[in-house]
């Protein structure tokens, strides 16, 4: 059996007409010509035959983002740490059966590191919830009172925390990962469109959450 | 040099999705947004959209430790490998072909069943012989 691929991320894949990308190619074509470049195809298959320096030059490389994403989703260290271990289990369980040229190597592994996040979130989301926003009421009422650097990224972790998950997780790959626009929506498997739309509304919430943090995020730039 | 494609509006929508920080921007789009974005007008456009990102820009993430690394590392050479692709279908079809005795197990099974029941209907068995079929019938279909 290969590793299973959503159907958005196969080669020409995306949903919808898009705009074309450049004088020649459409959204499919250009998804088709990136992902023959994947730069860790053969770190892959090196890691499926047991090649202990591929399975270290894959985790230098992508452990910090995956660790940031998860970070990011979930606002919790602890629990980003396991959902880190545990797409790295996968990897080294299944490399053997990566197949190049299907989908970009990075693309599955920020795929399954938001499944594994939205799992978790699916566990504890009604507890979550009251709890992230009585997080933010307390801090809008004594942000004064607390050490301000600390309670601005308090205040954004919590923030972030309250977007739905789709938009938390376009503005995480997008914004803080710095994938291209492309990528991003392959990841998501949404269309460019739809991932503008995500961040579109993402950044419209948070600007209006942060409001009322206004004059402390302020007092911790100067 | 502009593009005729971009006008404030694409700017704008633009700023609002990706943010004023032009490395962010849509690729194919990037040069013609980023010489409307030199213009007075772009300007005030990426104004708006720098204050969010100076805020998000706060929120940071502890760098990776060496004991999460080295416990990832230490999975990957304890991790059991997945055979290749190739290698799975053939030996699929390999045990397929060598483990096609399912069917005729449960045949035996039952010719041993039926066997038995004639047996008991003859000389009347012990139960516990009778358990000891079972569990065997049931040792097959685990297997």
């Amino acid at each position: 059996m290969e590793i299973e691929i959503p159907a958005g991320f196969r080669t020409g894949g995306g949903r919808g007409p898009g705009r074309p990308f450049g004088p020649h190619l459409t959204i499919g074509e250009r998804l088709h010509s990136e992902t023959l470049k994947d730069p860790d195809a053969g770190l892959v298959r090196r890691a499926g035959s047991g090649d202990a320096a591929a399975c270290a030059t894959l985790v230098d490389r992508h452990l910090r983002p995956l660790l940031e994403t998860a970070t990011r989703m979930l606002g919790n260290r602890a629990e980003a740490e396991d959902v880190v271990q545990e797409v790295f289990l996968r990897v080294w369980q299944r490399a053997g059966r990566w197949r190049a040229g299907q989908a970009m190597f990075s693309t599955w592994l920020y795929r399954v590191t938001l499944n594994l996040c939205h799992d978790r979130l699916r566990q504890r989301r009604p507890l979550a919830d009251a709890a992230e926003m009585e997080a933010l009421q307390d801090r809008q009422m004594t942000g004064e009172q607390r050490s301000q650097r600390a309670d601005v990224a308090a205040t954004l972790a919590a923030a972030l925390n309250t977007l739905p998950e789709r938009q938390r997780e376009a503005i995480v790959l997008c914004y803080y990962q710095e994938l291209g626009n492309i990528e991003a929506a392959q990841v998501l498997d949404v269309s460019v469109e739809a991932l503008e739309s995500l961040l579109s509304r993402a950044r419209r919430r948070l600007r209006e959450i942060l409001r009322p943090h206004a004059a402390a995020l302020i007092g911790e730039l100067s | 040099m502009t593009n005729p494609g971009m006008t404030l509006v694409r700017l704008t929508e633009i700023c609002a999705a990706y943010g004023h920080d032009s490395r962010r921007w849509p690729a194919q789009e990037r040069a013609a947004a980023e010489a409307l974005a030199n213009t007075t007008k772009g300007q005030e456009i990426t104004k708006q959209a720098a204050a969010l990102d100076a805020d998000l820009d706060r929120y940071s993430v502890s760098s990776v430790d060496a004991r999460l690394r080295k416990s990832i590392l230490a999975a990957a050479s304890a991790t059991p490998r997945a055979v290749p692709g190739f290698l799975a279908v053939w030996l699929s079809a390999l045990r397929n072909e060598i483990f096609g005795w399912r069917p005729a197990a449960y045949a035996l099974t039952l010719a041993l069943i039926l066997g038995l029941v004639a047996g008991l209907l003859d000389e009347g068995v012990e139960p516990v012989e009778i358990m000891h079929l079972a569990g065997f019938q049931q040792i097959v279909e685990d297997y």
